[in-house]
């Protein structure tokens, strides 16, 4: 469904992505796990080239994706974006938040005019009822808690009717079991529809859960490939390294007096399992 | 820092003591602009005390209000709204086109985008007096260059503050839209006007206040509006016709704001 060859995007000296080649199948849910700032979001922004490429082939669905102008239209039809501070227009209404994933497919001029087929109307529904937000139709949408919002996302783009759905991060604003709860939306929409899903976390649990595939990201190249139960410790070293040896006190400037007993309950326990820690990283 | 008994008086840095010498820099430095100007412009209490005799004596010729002028300013007030209204409207037509190409986040093109800043600011850097001058001249006495000028005045104005609410939206939704394929006319209805629609309405109605405000005195230059009579009784030293014409000023522009105060309420509780 997606191939990636010979990526690499620079900033001036700063390469976030070395040269990533990268396949994924049709249906697929592929996990990409890293630390903040390793490249995740690069890497699938340059998909949909809301970053462009610096080298490098990206093929969506056997075409090639590029970014002139027919190129942008094509590919961002094909392949839908969640996004981790959801990004859902806040006064519209929910069912509009749905309907804004259809737009390119409408005509444009009666759109302005909030003049819209009454198929598209249908398919954000039928979208809204896999999110379960069916009731929530005609609520505005920055009545909605984090959770909900993620799923108007959820929604919004699966009524692209995308061959790919990226999700940047979706449940890094959540509490856990929302958390879970969003990811299970987007599993069960992607397993229903055959829609191929490429999702960054930096939480090793859920990445260990949902994902079919894991794909581990450190300094803008791919440290690890493989099925979660591969995911082992020392495979965790490579995509997070250097840092988090639970043994080892956090990194920190030397304190010129000792803490006070109230200070030092802010800091973590300095025992903790390396899964746990990870997963109470933010980025 | 400095030390004030049990207190610190926390300016520049929170250690040391260097800090505080800038800021007695600025105090002084703003002191003497403030001393400049008060030479430059002649303010003096002692010819403000000198001329409260003058000031009583005008005021005592006002009183009381000639209530029987009141029904001879119906219709020029009507006229001001109306003045006002189409001011408003044709300074919201004008600006909403510019704005989006004057709103550095959404503009094409950075000339585009500068281009369109000076000609908002040379909109709205005349006065509206000066306008309906030139446009009293162009289309001859009467209420509509009162229009015109409020028009090209507002649009400079509104156009500012269009753009800069564009400029503050989070471009989130912006990106969202984005990457699902829409177009940039669809972007601006779907992302951008619903997050700057609110403050927008806010501006336009305080623009329509203050239209309401400038359509009273336009007509010192022949604008039309209630503005006429007011210089008219003041030329013809009727003091109490004057004051009839201030009172039914104040009260309409009391008027505006309670009414647009409550319009945006409404609106920013309002629907979707």
């Amino acid at each position: 469904m997606i191939n990636i060859q010979g990526l690499s995007k620079r900033y001036g000296d700063f390469e976030a992505l070395h040269h990533i080649d990268l396949q994924v199948r049709k249906g697929e849910f592929l996990v990409i796990l890293g630390a903040s700032g390793a490249g995740k979001s690069t890497l699938l922004r340059c998909i949909n080239h809301l970053t462009e490429p610096t080298t490098g082939e990206i093929h969506v669905d056997g075409e090639r994706s590029c970014g002139d102008r027919a190129g942008l239209r094509r590919v961002r039809r094909d392949v839908a974006m969640i996004f981790q501070h959801y990004n859902v227009v806040p006064r519209l209404s929910v069912l509009k938040n749905v309907l804004t994933g259809r737009l390119s497919a409408m005509p444009s001029v009666l759109s302005w005019f909030q003049l819209f087929p009454r198929k598209d109307i249908e398919v954000a529904s039928e979208c809204l009822r896999r999110v379960a937000l069916d009731q929530k139709a005609d609520v505005r949408t920055d009545t909605l808690s984090g959770g909900q919002k993620q799923r108007v996302g959820i929604a919004r783009a699966l009524a692209q009717q995308p061959k790919v759905i990226l999700a940047d991060e979706p449940v890094a604003s959540l509490d856990p079991k929302t958390s879970r709860s969003v990811l299970n939306y987007l599993r069960q929409a992607s397993r229903e529809t055959g829609i191929t899903v490429i999702c960054n976390l930096h939480q090793v649990d859920y990445a260990r859960e949902f994902g079919e595939r894991i794909i581990g990201v450190a300094g803008g190249r791919i440290v690890f490939e493989g099925r979660p139960d591969e995911l082992t410790d020392e495979a965790l070293q490579r995509i997070y390294p250097g840092g988090l040896d639970p043994h080892e006190p956090p990194v920190s400037p030397p304190a010129a007096e000792p803490l006070t007993a109230s200070q030092a309950s802010l800091h973590r326990p300095a025992v903790m399992s390396m899964t746990q820690q990870l997963s109470m990283e933010k980025s | 820092m400095i030390n004030i008994g049990r207190y610190n008086l926390l300016v520049g840095p929170s250690a040391g003591n260097a800090g505080w010498l800038k800021y007695l820099g600025i105090a002084a430095a703003g002191l003497a602009v403030l001393w400049w100007a008060a030479i430059g412009s002649q303010v003096s209490l002692g010819e403000l005390v000198k001329g409260l005799p003058w000031i009583s004596d005008f005021l005592g010729r006002m009183l009381p209000p000639n209530w029987e002028f009141m029904q001879k300013l119906v219709r020029p007030a009507i006229e001001t709204v109306q003045i006002a209204i189409w001011g408003t409207l044709l300074a919201i037509v004008l600006a909403i086109p510019v704005c989006f190409l004057a709103a550095r986040n959404i503009s094409p093109n950075l000339v585009v985008f500068h281009a369109m800043r000076q000609v908002l600011n040379i909109a709205r850097g005349i006065n509206e007096i000066i306008l309906a001058l030139i446009f009293v001249a162009a289309v001859g006495l009467g209420p509509f260059p009162g229009v015109l000028a409020l028009a090209l005045h507002g649009a400079g104005m509104l156009g500012k503050f269009f753009a800069e609410s564009i400029e503050d939206i989070d471009q989130g939704p912006i990106e969202a839209l984005r990457s699902t394929g829409a177009g940039p006319i669809q972007i601006i209805i779907f992302g951008v006007i619903p997050q700057v629609i609110t403050s927008w309405i806010a501006v336009v109605l305080y623009r329509f206040e203050t239209n309401l405000r400038q359509a009273t005195v336009l007509g010192m230059v022949g604008a039309g509006g209630i503005g006429f009579e007011l210089v008219g009784s003041m030329k013809l030293f009727q003091y109490q016709d004057t004051a009839t014409c201030i009172l039914v000023i104040v009260l309409m522009v009391m008027a505006a704001d309670y009414i647009s105060s409550k319009l945006r309420a409404w609106v920013q509780q309002g629907a979707h």
